[in-house]
């Protein structure tokens, strides 16, 4: 509740008084989720860097130009404002015919040696991420909003656009589809 | 869903480290976009409405933020009701504005706190932690001015402003203290320099304030239905002024501590400079301390000196009075009552121990100067936090001094006060036993059964 208001006062402090350091503080708050985010969905690092710069700075301007316009969750309106970005980026990658160098497809596979715990740990991991890159975008989103960054169904709804019994049936076919994948119970 | 599947999609976050951008890349975009921001504010670019379209603006900015649109839209029934509370509280507005200029003890001196007090809720919901402190010293300066107007007059009321002020203070170190422990980038700078400013007007400001010549310093010139005003003024006036002078150091500290992390919005060497006054000061006020001393020793000399010929001091005829032969503060000696021996004592011992201190603070100051031009700001600093306890300890010791020969000095004039030729060496006491005067036809003899001769002071 206390984290609610405050991100509400920084908010008004920013739309009423253009407080630049209001809105650092959300920065401070919202630039590793974003980044995970865009970095997820273009998997290469210069371009989430650019593209989450950009989505900050949209965010100020919409907050600075769109007074007139609710802001009912900051958070799903700089979601919002991420998914769009990657969009374009998409749209320009696919204009430029680029192709993103820096994760290379690891492929799956079912381990059968036993390594340090935090070695295996860790390439599990990355396994099960190169493995959620292999789904339908809508339930990479899904999975990504609602485990990796632990956001609520309400949340998830309000970013997607979608109603919150969507968003569920979404996120079981989707938990469904990667149990099948990865071979966990 | 797999326990261990939520598991490891709830650890990509610390166990990928792809996914997660460099720190470095963090801070470097937060200051460009801040940049970035702060040019197009700067440039006009971002419109700004003012006057009563702007103030009405903020309301609605304020309620678009904090009140969801269903229930905006619900509280339209309820405007109506607004308005005519509206206009019973114009009836109040007028006269909060009457209050702005009262002084403690005054009628409107309540509504004047309630206003500040309902001024620092608002902050506290709307504010920053800066604008809150912003607030809290305001006020204190306030309290500051509303001191120096009534300390004459009612130092009782002059009590109320300072305590009133020792409150806002501390509220303002709490602010300052819970940014030193979690700072963040930018706001905590920002606080403790407002902070260091302003503490230091304060001080500057009370310091004009001092109330030595209107309150004698022995506490005898103030008329008996004020002293014990005066003397719990004194006190809070005292840890007050203490306490601002801790947290005005605090601030030069937390700005030293945000340099060093690499905020590379302060200037070095102003903090260097900050660090030197403070240094300064306190090496005035120790002096000043070491005058005050001298001052207290000569002052009881002359009080007892005073007294001229001797009188009587006991009740009656007849009785008799134990004196004591003491070394002087000053040089010399005298025969002084138990209990005036004692006071000296104590005066002479509160003058060593500064002598002691003022050999210790020669020793810190050449350290700390060797600490600065060495650019070790934080060792520097809590070497000047250290001096301070030394200097606020004489000043409790020396204090102490003026009320105890305030006392002597008053009561020395009907003591009997004589001094002998000292037979045996310095500082041994000796026990001589004065017989009190028989009063005869208006004129005043003496004896003294002594087995040497004695002169007179």
């Amino acid at each position: 509740m206390k984290g609610f208001l405050n991100e509400k006062k920084l908010i008004y402090r920013v739309r009423n008084k253009q407080d630049a350091e209001a809105f650092g503080k959300l920065y401070d708050f919202y630039v590793e989720p974003i980044y995970r985010f865009v970095y997820f969905k273009l998997s290469n690092k210069e371009d989430a860097e650019d593209a989450t710069s950009d989505v900050f700075l949209k965010t100020w301007q919409y907050l600075i130009n769109q007074t007139q316009k609710d802001v009912v969750s900051f958070r799903s309106l700089i979601f919002t404002i991420a998914r769009n970005k990657i969009v374009d980026v998409y749209r320009l990658r696919s204009n430029n015919k680029e192709c993103p160098i820096d994760s290379p497809k690891i492929e799956v596979e079912v381990r059968t040696e036993r390594l340090d715990n935090t070695v295996s740990t860790k390439i599990e991991v990355d396994n099960l991420l190169e493995t959620i890159k292999t789904l339908k975008q809508e339930y990479q989103d899904i999975l990504h909003l609602k485990h990796v960054e632990g956001f609520t169904i309400s949340e998830i709804a309000s970013i997607l656009g979608k109603n919150k019994t969507n968003v569920r049936v979404i996120l079981h076919r989707a938990t469904k589809k990667l149990k099948l994948i990865t071979g966990y119970e | 869903m797999s326990k261990k599947l939520v598991s490891q999609l709830k650890s990509i976050k610390s166990q990928n480290s792809r996914i997660n951008p460099d720190l470095s890349w963090v801070t470097e975009n937060r200051n460009t976009l801040m940049a970035k921001i702060k040019q197009d504010v700067a440039e006009g670019r971002v419109s700004k409405i003012g006057g009563i379209t702007g103030f009405l603006d903020s309301i609605s900015q304020a309620l678009r933020v904090f009140v969801p649109y269903n229930i905006r839209y619900l509280a339209r029934a309820t405007v109506a009701v607004l308005l005519v509370a509206t206009i019973t509280v114009s009836g109040w507005i007028a006269t909060v504005s009457a209050s702005q200029n009262s002084l403690p003890g005054e009628k409107l001196y309540n509504v004047k706190i309630a206003t500040e007090r309902t001024e620092l809720i608002v902050t506290s919901v709307i504010g920053s932690n800066e604008d809150q402190v912003a607030a809290l010293l305001r006020h204190a300066s306030i309290r500051v001015d509303e001191f120096k107007k009534v300390k004459e007059s009612s130092p009782g009321d002059a009590t109320k402003a300072i305590k009133s002020l020792k409150q806002n203070i501390e509220s303002t170190s709490k602010y300052l203290e819970k940014a030193q422990q979690k700072p963040k980038y930018g706001e905590t700078t920002s606080l403790a320099r407002s902070v260091e400013e302003k503490t230091s007007a304060l001080l500057t400001s009370l310091n004009e304030g001092k109330t030595e010549n209107v309150f004698d310093n022995y506490g005898r010139q103030i008329v008996p239905s004020k002293k014990q005003g005066v003397e719990e003024l004194s006190k809070q006036l005292k840890e007050t002024t203490e306490l601002i002078e801790v947290t005005s150091v605090r601030a030069v500290e937390v700005l030293i501590e945000q340099g060093d992390s690499g905020d590379k919005t302060i200037d070095r060497q102003s903090v260097k400079d900050s660090v030197t006054k403070k240094l300064d000061k306190l090496v005035t006020d120790i002096e000043a301390l070491q005058q005050t001393v001298v001052n207290v020793k000569e002052d009881m000399v002359t009080g007892l000196r005073g007294s001229g010929e001797i009188q009587n001091v006991a009740p009656g005829a007849g009785s008799v009075t134990t004196v004591v032969q003491v070394e002087l503060p000053v040089g010399g000696t005298a025969l002084v009552t138990t209990t005036d021996a004692i006071a000296i004592e104590k005066v002479k011992e509160v003058g060593v121990g500064l002598n002691k201190t003022d050999k210790l603070v020669e020793e810190t100051v050449a350290e700390v100067k060797i600490l600065i031009s060495n650019d070790d700001l934080k060792g520097a600093i809590h070497k000047v936090q250290e001096l301070n306890i030394l200097k606020n300890e004489a000043k409790t010791a020396v204090v102490e001094t003026q009320k105890i020969t305030g006392k002597l000095i008053t009561d020395a004039e009907t003591k009997i006060v004589n001094s002998v030729d000292v037979q045996k060496e310095v500082g041994v006491v000796v026990e001589q036993t004065l017989t009190t005067p028989t009063v005869t036809s208006g004129q005043t003899t003496n004896k003294v059964e002594t087995g040497s001769t004695g002169t007179k002071l």
